[in-house]
């Protein structure tokens, strides 16, 4: 199956165990997808924060919501501000 | 899916338990409540984790506007369907219905004993149905000039079609003509065969000839056949009531005087002789032995019943909704009960001391 994260990794000859922590991706500031959660640290609707691997991500922004959290993955809706890596 | 409002503590805890084992959407964080959705298949397991988690004021509710698909996850729904879909599979293997088209005029009674003979009802298989074999049978029925069988759907569908007997071929003795039973007004005919010898429209009596027993061949020749004729016609049933301004009317007081006379092979051996005294009597006379097998000893009664003559006056203007009411009941007890009444009349005729009630019904019925 096509994986984006996959296949960038291929593409640019990097080494697969130095991006192993989490991804990210930003869609015009309007949805985030997070892929290698560890959980949930704050949930609010201007900023929540997602504890991955080595560190924090926090999304800033209004009417933030988590529109899908799986065990691994995290897509956060609203309008995004800046997004944060701790 | 279903959305869950919870009271926002440990929130994030929460957060992350659930999301570990299923798929958590829409989490939303205020002040007062958090509210998050999953599919309908993780809803028993989240709520046995939020009380697990020591929830246990929480809110379950389904969303609206669900996808269609998802509801699908309904085991019962499901199980509906499962079951509806194999019910449909069985029904379709059995036939639910008998439908015969046609004009039938005289064979569907022996068509619905062939399909009896054949086992054919609701709930027959389709593959127990030999179509042609019936279709067979059918044709030997006499009257049946066509038919046709076929099967669609559920329903078994026999068109027919009945022949008109060959007058030509049919002269096989002398048959009585066709008459009317009833004083009737004809409303349609359907002329099966023979000659007829009254038109839409005609008022006929009882005893008139509906159709002749002959027609007529193509070379002019006369043929002796059975009449045969659909003929419905609007029948006039009518009764009428005499009522007498006054009559006299016997009434008797219940003063009797008896006597009797006892005789042995018609000699007299005792009477008694008492007088009747009464002005107007009515008498009996009646004889008897008085031993059933011994001797021909006979006893005669003789009774004298008094009576009086009483003159009795109606009113017939102000009883006369009772004398039509009771001419009505008598005209209706000479209809059937499947007679459609298309017209009721009355007419009242006054002579010099009484006066006649006369009521019509007119009944649509099929007289030949």
């Amino acid at each position: 199956m096509f994986n984006f994260f996959s296949e960038l990794v291929a593409d640019y000859g990097l080494e697969v165990e130095q991006l192993n922590s989490f991804n990210i991706v930003n869609m015009s500031n309007k949805l985030v997808y997070i892929e290698g959660q560890k959980g949930v640290v704050k949930i609010g609707s201007d900023s929540i924060s997602i504890r991955v691997k080595g560190g924090v991500i926090v999304v800033f922004g209004q009417n933030l919501k988590l529109k899908k959290i799986t065990a691994t993955t995290v897509c956060v809706l609203g309008n995004i501000h800046q997004i944060e890596s701790k | 899916m279903y959305k869950f409002t919870i009271s926002p503590r440990n929130t994030e805890k929460i957060i992350v338990k659930l999301s570990a084992k299923f798929d958590v959407f829409d989490v939303i964080k205020t002040d007062k409540n958090v509210t998050f959705s999953c599919y309908n298949k993780d809803k028993k397991n989240i709520i046995k984790t939020l009380k697990f988690f020591g929830y246990r004021d929480f809110i379950c509710q389904p969303v609206r506007g669900t996808s269609v698909l998802n509801s699908f996850t309904s085991a019962g729904i499901v199980c509906g369907i499962v079951f509806c879909t194999i019910l449909w599979l069985i029904s379709s293997f059995f036939i639910t219905d008998v439908i015969i088209l046609g004009d039938i005029d005289f064979t569907e009674q022996k068509i619905y004993e062939v399909l009896n003979q054949n086992n054919i009802h609701s709930f027959t298989p389709k593959s127990n149905i030999d179509v042609e074999n019936i279709e067979n049978q059918i044709l030997n029925i006499p009257y049946i000039s066509y038919v046709s069988i076929i099967i669609r759907g559920n329903a078994l569908i026999i068109n027919i079609r009945e022949q008109l007997t060959n007058t030509e071929i049919v002269d096989s003795g002398n048959f009585a003509p066709l008459v009317s039973i009833y004083d009737c007004k004809i409303t349609s005919i359907k002329l099966i065969q023979g000659t007829l010898a009254v038109q839409v429209g005609d008022i006929v009596r009882v005893g008139d000839v509906l159709v002749y027993p002959y027609t007529t061949d193509s070379q002019g020749n006369t043929r002796s056949v059975q009449p045969l004729a659909n003929i419905v016609a609007d029948v006039y049933i009518t009764s009428a009531l005499t009522v007498y301004d006054q009559k006299i009317e016997r009434k008797y007081s219940g003063n009797v005087v008896k006597n009797y006379e006892i005789s042995f092979l018609g000699l007299q051996l005792f009477s008694t002789q008492y007088e009747v005294s009464f002005p107007k009597y009515e008498s009996e006379t009646y004889t008897r032995y008085i031993f059933d097998t011994l001797l021909p000893i006979k006893i005669t009664y003789k009774n004298y019943y008094e009576y009086t003559d009483v003159v009795v006056y109606s009113n017939f203007s102000e009883n006369l909704e009772e004398y039509v009411d009771k001419t009505r009941q008598t005209a209706l007890l000479n209809i059937k009960d499947y007679d459609i009444i298309k017209n009721e009349s009355h007419i009242i005729r006054d002579y010099d001391g009484y006066h006649v009630v006369e009521y019509s019904l007119t009944v649509n019925k099929k007289i030949a």
